[in-house]
């Protein structure tokens, strides 16, 4: 968990204290452009696919976590 | 050095905030609001993408909308709305480069074996406008995306969940792909590119060692395993005949390199394409050390290649700016290394005639040197070598020369003042001004078009706004030979200025004005400004010059 943190906060360009599993979509620099980011590399980095109508359910930094788990 | 920012502006039909991000970093990118905005853009005038004076544009175009085009006349509907909005874009922009990308055509596949497809002949058709352009414009180019997209291929370039989610539809290979395609062309626009490539020779240009295997031994020829080094040797070639410099750097006996460079059937690189040889047991960044004396070319316009990692850490270590890419493990990988090298370091925007003779003008400038050595002095070594000198008003098909020595000229350049094609040609039009064209040659050959002296002309006189030469003509003189031509013809204009402006490398003319007898007037320290009193200019002469030619 504290490194997938450590690795949204490097593709946010934050600080990893800066965000936490209750940071909620659309807050500060997670916006629509920034969460296409996050599906690519989140992808890349756990070799996983997250279908697309699963991602319409996100609203907040565990929710995304969980689709990767 | 830090440098504002260059500004770039960047035009799509598709959603490319993702792109201009990853070029944020380098760049001040400028893309439009909204979706498919950019046609808009370039038909109206006053739009931000003209507003915003980029230093670059690039108009990337994307075919996967094609998958909702309805039939092959829907395709030409759109393919004609591009070809508008890129006459428009291409027509207002002139002094900045433009990229114009390729496409790949990602046509509706719902269709009988037997139905006519449109996605090559849309391909074609694209490909010829807009090479069209970029032969028709000085300024446009081509990124061939498309070409791109082949090596990656569709399966991995793109990524149809992005395509629904955001309207891009690249994968993150893709966008990675485009980002770093882009880059390059930017390179290409606004960084200097290498000039000289060093080589080593055993199990880098052939394989294994001449010195043990002998000639019969090394592994090169036309057809299978030798055939990777025969292809990677081509690849050299072909880059020297588009302007770059090619030398030896090689731990080896120079005779049994001789044997093999001279006699072997399938050597593709031979004598004449190198500038120069350092071919002993020395060490090879002392080896460099020694060419940029040579050819006077600074340590950040070399490229080393050596499969040996413990030469290229010597290199790295002994020359920080010289380029010291890592060799392929696999040699199965050295064409593609070499096009790489080329991409990354050395492609430039455009290859002019000069840029074709450049390995013979260097050959030329060795046998020079060597004639120096023999000279008594300057005088004599000049008289040695029978200059001709010909100065002249630039004429049109001097433009795009002119334009790349002001572009690239460092260490003889007052000025520096880096003035596009479109600039140079604003300033010759200009009847109070005068752009100056000098050729030299000698019994060594033609030097070509190698310096530039851009007038201003006012009521207090004239103003040397520009004056540049090329840094293989250095030290004979051909400066005073020209501001003597000058001063005399404007002889009636009273005077003569002349500016330095400081720069990390012009250094070698920092005192030119001075010994040329110009008068210091202001910027003890920094830009300084020079008077030439030209009321009461005696004509000098140099008889160790065969001929000098001016046509004011």
């Amino acid at each position: 968990m504290d490194k997938f943190l450590d690795f949204v906060a490097e593709i946010m360009n934050v600080d990893t204290s800066d965000i936490s599993m209750d940071t909620r979509y659309k807050e500060g620099k997670w916006d629509s452009l920034m969460m296409l980011t996050l599906v690519m590399e989140l992808e890349a980095e756990y070799g996983v696919s997250i279908p697309m109508e699963s991602l319409g359910d996100v609203k907040t930094m565990a929710d995304l976590y969980a689709l990767i788990k | 050095m830090a440098c504002a920012k260059k500004k770039i502006a960047l035009l799509s039909n598709i959603t490319v905030d993702m792109v201009a991000a990853k070029l944020r970093g380098k760049y001040d990118v400028y893309i439009p609001d909204g979706f498919d905005t950019w046609v808009q853009e370039t038909v109206d005038p006053r739009s931000g993408f003209y507003s915003g004076k980029p230093d670059a544009a690039i108009i990337l175009l994307d075919g996967t909308e094609a998958r909702s085009w309805k039939n092959r006349a829907e395709a030409w509907e759109r393919l004609s709305l591009w070809k508008q909005a890129l006459s428009a874009a291409t027509g207002n922009i002139t002094d900045i480069p433009i990229f114009l990308t390729t496409i790949d055509i990602r046509e509706n596949r719902i269709k009988a074996y037997s139905e006519r497809k449109y996605r090559l002949e849309i391909e074609d058709d694209w490909y010829q406008f807009i090479q069209g352009k970029a032969e028709e414009k000085g300024n446009v180019y081509i990124i061939d995306l498309a070409d791109v997209i082949a090596d990656i291929g569709r399966e991995q370039f793109y990524s149809n969940k992005m395509w629904y989610m955001s309207s891009m539809p690249y994968s993150r290979d893709g966008l990675n792909a485009v980002a770093a395609e882009i880059e390059r062309a930017l390179n290409a626009a606004f960084t200097a590119r290498k000039k000289v490539i060093a080589l080593d020779l055993d199990n880098t240009l052939w394989g294994g060692v001449i010195g043990e295997d002998g000639l019969d031994g090394i592994e090169l020829s036309n057809h299978k395993e030798g055939q990777r080094y025969y292809d990677f040797q081509r690849q050299f070639l072909e880059m020297k005949e588009r302007g770059i410099l090619l030398a030896i750097n090689s731990k080896n006996n120079p005779e049994d390199v001789e044997t093999a460079i001279r006699k072997h059937p399938f050597m593709v690189l031979r004598e004449d394409d190198f500038v120069s040889s350092k071919i002993n047991w020395e060490n090879k960044a002392v080896n460099l050390k020694a060419m940029e004396t040579d050819l006077n070319i600074t340590e950040g316009g070399f490229l080393f290649i050596d499969d040996n990692p413990v030469e290229r850490e010597t290199v790295k270590g002994g020359c920080p700016e010289t380029a010291v890419p890592e060799f392929p493990d696999d040699t199965a990988e050295l064409l593609p290394f070499a096009e790489k090298i080329w991409a990354d370091y050395c492609r430039p925007l455009r290859v002019l005639g000069e840029d074709r003779k450049k390995t013979d003008l260097y050959r030329n400038e060795e046998k020079r040197r060597q004639e120096m050595s023999v000279s008594l002095n300057l005088e004599d070594y000049i008289a040695r070598l029978g200059m001709t000198v010909d100065i002249h008003r630039m004429r049109e098909d001097e433009l795009d020369r002119v334009a790349q020595l002001c572009g690239k000229t460092n260490q003889f350049n007052l000025t520096t003042r880096r003035y596009t094609a479109a600039q140079v040609r604003a300033l010759a039009e200009n009847p109070d001004n005068a752009v100056y064209a000098v050729y030299s040659s000698d019994k060594y050959g033609d030097n070509g078009l190698i310096s530039v002296v851009i007038l201003i002309g006012s009521e207090c006189g004239v103003k040397i706004d520009t004056f540049l030469m090329s840094c293989r003509v250095m030290g004979r003189k051909l400066e005073d030979v020209i501001i003597d031509e000058l001063a005399w013809h404007y002889k009636d204009r009273q005077k003569m200025t002349g500016e330095y402006v400081p720069t990390e490398k012009n250094a070698p003319v920092r005192d030119l004005y001075d010994r040329l007898g110009f008068r210091l007037v202001s910027g003890q320290s920094r830009d300084r400004i020079y008077e030439l009193d030209t009321s009461e200019y005696k004509k000098k002469s140099f008889d160790s010059y065969k001929e000098i030619r001016f046509k004011g």
